[in-house]
């Protein structure tokens, strides 16, 4: 009765979640729409909180009147029915039963005020969605209009930046000189291991996005460092550092730990360092 | 532009997959109607012939060499000698393959197995015939060939005369170890079933007695004195045969009615404690519905306790499409050179359902982590895949096949 050796590798196989989050009108539904015209992406499924004024694509995107709509580049669009897991669940169901199109991503859209660790959370320790999802990637829009300002005043907008793996920064064309550059400062003291870009008009590398997060419980380190330190190089941020991120994956430990060394401080719990705003 | 999704179940002209990835498909010359013989040879020239064993004449087997999964090439097909006969087993050691003959009608030849050479695969040569025909008898359904010293098997016997027509094949032990002189060695049955037996007759199943006879008859190495036998509407059955000429129920687990019968395959994962029984769908339309696999606490071998099943998607999403759904053969851990092993992952066939893989690790909450299910095969008399078998080798290549049309399907598993 005893669990095996396992001959199979926990992460592989496993459907790619990439999380978009951001503050109001920061941008999140252009660059959703950026990236599903790629056609590498051409069969994501993507879960929005509803189908927005600004919708996905007028082109894309024709019925907002169904939960479920197909989208003319093959991709999958529901909204969130009660909840994320559910939705979740009932789009792998369908999956499964041939209802829907074979997905092999998912795009979460959260809403503007949205905090986005209690989705987080959701991905990371509901034990029926991690047997089928693993979490990818969290892809934060910050404005460069309003981003520095909603970062003082929202705490939303704070922890969305937090919690980033990667930062798209948008509106640059339209921003004040200098706001760029000022920006980007404080979203490398509040998150200096978050890979940043600047894109306009959502114009973003789909692979500065994609495939971020380690597929593999026997991914190498050097593939582990693009996810924990893709900025590692730079000077340590002075300041405290705090810890989010988890799989309770002992291989993934060990190569995390190869991986990032001292910076690793304890068994039992993938950590990643960030430095708290 | 965008269309509103119809949300209805799915289509069998439509491929679906999870962590499976199709690497080539051969069509078998246009003769796909493969039975649920698979075995791998390591050739002594480095190649991978994998050989077929047809599910209906006129083709008897196909080998097809697999050393590069992208690229298959059929390297012999041979013919059967009428309509009436079928081979649908077959197993390979080494150089040596056994192939099952069962008639459609009983007194016809030929009703039993041949032993083949195939050290030259591209030519196979005949090397003995074991006759199982008889005024009872349809011959040998399924053949167990693994240590190339005995095969096990489900075959009639011209001295079985049963009850029932439909319980003319039982477990028989033949040894080969003179190939050119194949000898019957041990046979059991179970009780009741035979004319002349002291047990009284069995009583048949109310709505789907598909009769009691033996499916599959799997000996590992790892206990040579044990058989586990699929006994079809006799449920799973272990025996003791450390006397190969005097087998003995060890147990008997028994399950339909409530549940409607057929049982194929008992497998034990060793050193787990447990056995993955496998049901066979043999209605279409889902008209025998539940057709299951199942995991069994076998720690104490004579008490089998059911403890889950495997989580097979919902019926409603593949029954209607033509054919049958539910579960048949399991890659069986074969223990011979080139076969996968694996005690925490099994793949099956659920024809309609295609090849689907899952997680026992824990044994209590199977998980499902991958499947293939292709399109419909073009001029497939069922209207919708039916995957019949499945063979896993060492490289963590799915081999599956069809059993009316498509053919060989070669699949990756990125699990």
């Amino acid at each position: 009765m005893a669990s095996p050796a396992p001959t199979r590798d926990s992460l592989a196989g496993k459907l790619p979640v990439t999380l978009i989050t951001g503050f109001l009108g920061s941008g999140k539904t252009t660059l959703l729409k950026r990236l599903l015209r790629d056609p590498g992406m051409n069969r994501a499924a993507v879960i929005v909180n509803e189908f927005g004024e600004v919708g996905i694509d007028h082109e894309l995107l024709a019925s907002s009147s169904e939960q479920m709509t197909l989208l003319s580049n093959g991709c999958l669009c529901c909204t969130v029915r009660t909840d994320l897991q559910e939705t979740l669940r009932e789009l792998f169901i369908k999956r499964r039963a041939g209802e829907v199109i074979g997905f092999d991503r998912v795009f979460v859209e959260t809403t503007g005020l949205a905090d986005p660790v209690p989705v987080l959370h959701t991905l990371q320790t509901d034990a029926m969605l991690g047997a089928q999802y693993r979490l990818d990637c969290v892809v934060t829009v910050v404005d460069a209009v309003n981003g520095l300002q909603n970062l003082d005043d929202m705490p939303e907008a704070a922890k969305q930046a937090a919690v980033a793996d990667r930062i798209v920064i948008t509106k640059s064309d339209i921003a004040k000189p200098g706001a760029v550059a000022a920006l980007e400062a404080r979203l490398e003291r509040m998150n200096p291991y978050a890979a940043r870009t600047v894109a306009v008009d959502g114009e973003v590398e789909v692979a500065f996005l994609r495939d971020v997060g380690p597929g593999s419980t026997r991914a190498t380190p050097k593939e582990l460092e693009r996810w924990l330190a893709p900025r590692a190089k730079r000077a340590p941020p002075k300041g405290r550092i705090s810890a989010s991120a988890f799989a309770p994956e002992r291989t993934t430990l060990r190569s995390a730990r190869s991986a990032c060394g001292s910076r690793i401080p304890s068994p039992g719990t993938r950590f990643r360092p960030r430095c708290r705003c | 532009m965008a269309q509103t999704l119809p949300g209805i179940a799915s289509r069998p002209d439509q491929t679906l997959a999870l962590n499976m990835k199709l690497l080539s498909h051969h069509e078998l010359q246009g003769f796909g109607g493969i039975g649920e013989g698979m075995g791998m040879q390591l050739a002594r020239d480095g190649r991978r012939i994998l050989w077929l064993a047809h599910e209906s004449a006129p083709k008897n087997f196909t080998a097809v060499d697999v050393t590069d999964p992208k690229n298959p090439r059929v390297v012999v097909q041979t013919e059967l000698p009428h309509a009436k006969v079928r081979s649908n087993s077959l197993d390979v050691v080494g150089d040596t393959m056994a192939v099952a003959y069962q008639t459609s009608a009983v007194n016809t030849k030929p009703a039993g197995f041949d032993l083949f050479d195939i050290s030259t695969p591209e030519k196979p040569k005949l090397i003995s015939h074991f006759d199982a025909s008889g005024a009872h008898s349809r011959g040998v359904h399924a053949v167990w060939f693994v240590d190339g010293e005995y095969v096990h098997m489900a075959s009639g016997a011209p001295d079985f005369q049963p009850h029932n027509p439909a319980d003319d094949q039982f477990y028989r032990i033949i040894d080969v170890r003179k190939p050119a002189k194949p000898e019957e060695v041990g046979r059991w049955w179970l009780p009741g079933t035979r004319v002349g037996d002291s047990a009284p007759p069995l009583a048949r199943h109310p709505k789907f007695d598909s009769g009691f006879r033996a499916h599959n008859t799997n000996v590992f190495p790892e206990r040579p004195d044990r058989a586990y036998i699929g006994y079809i509407s006799g449920g799973a059955v272990i025996l003791d045969i450390a006397d190969k000429s005097r087998p003995k129920l060890i147990s008997h687990w028994r399950y339909s009615p409530p549940y409607t019968g057929f049982t194929h395959t008992v497998l034990p994962l060793f050193g787990r404690g447990l056995l993955i029984v496998s049901d066979e769908c043999v209605q279409p339309d889902g008209k025998d519905w539940p057709k299951l696999v199942w995991v069994v606490d076998a720690r104490v071998e004579s008490n089998l306790v059911p403890i889950s099943t495997f989580p097979l998607p919902p019926v409603e999403a593949f029954a209607k499409n033509g054919g049958r759904f539910g579960a048949h053969n399991l890659h069986e851990n074969l223990p011979v050179p080139g076969s996968w092993k694996s005690d925490d992952v099994i793949v099956g066939t659920f024809f309609g359902g295609g090849v689907r893989a899952f997680d026992v690790s824990n044994p209590y909450q199977p998980q499902e982590i991958a499947y293939f299910v292709p399109p419909a095969p073009k001029l497939s008399r069922a209207g919708s895949i039916q995957l019949n078998d499945v063979y896993v080798d060492d490289r963590r290549l799915v081999f599956t096949v069809d059993r009316f049309a498509g053919g060989l399907y070669v699949l990756e598993m990125t699990i």
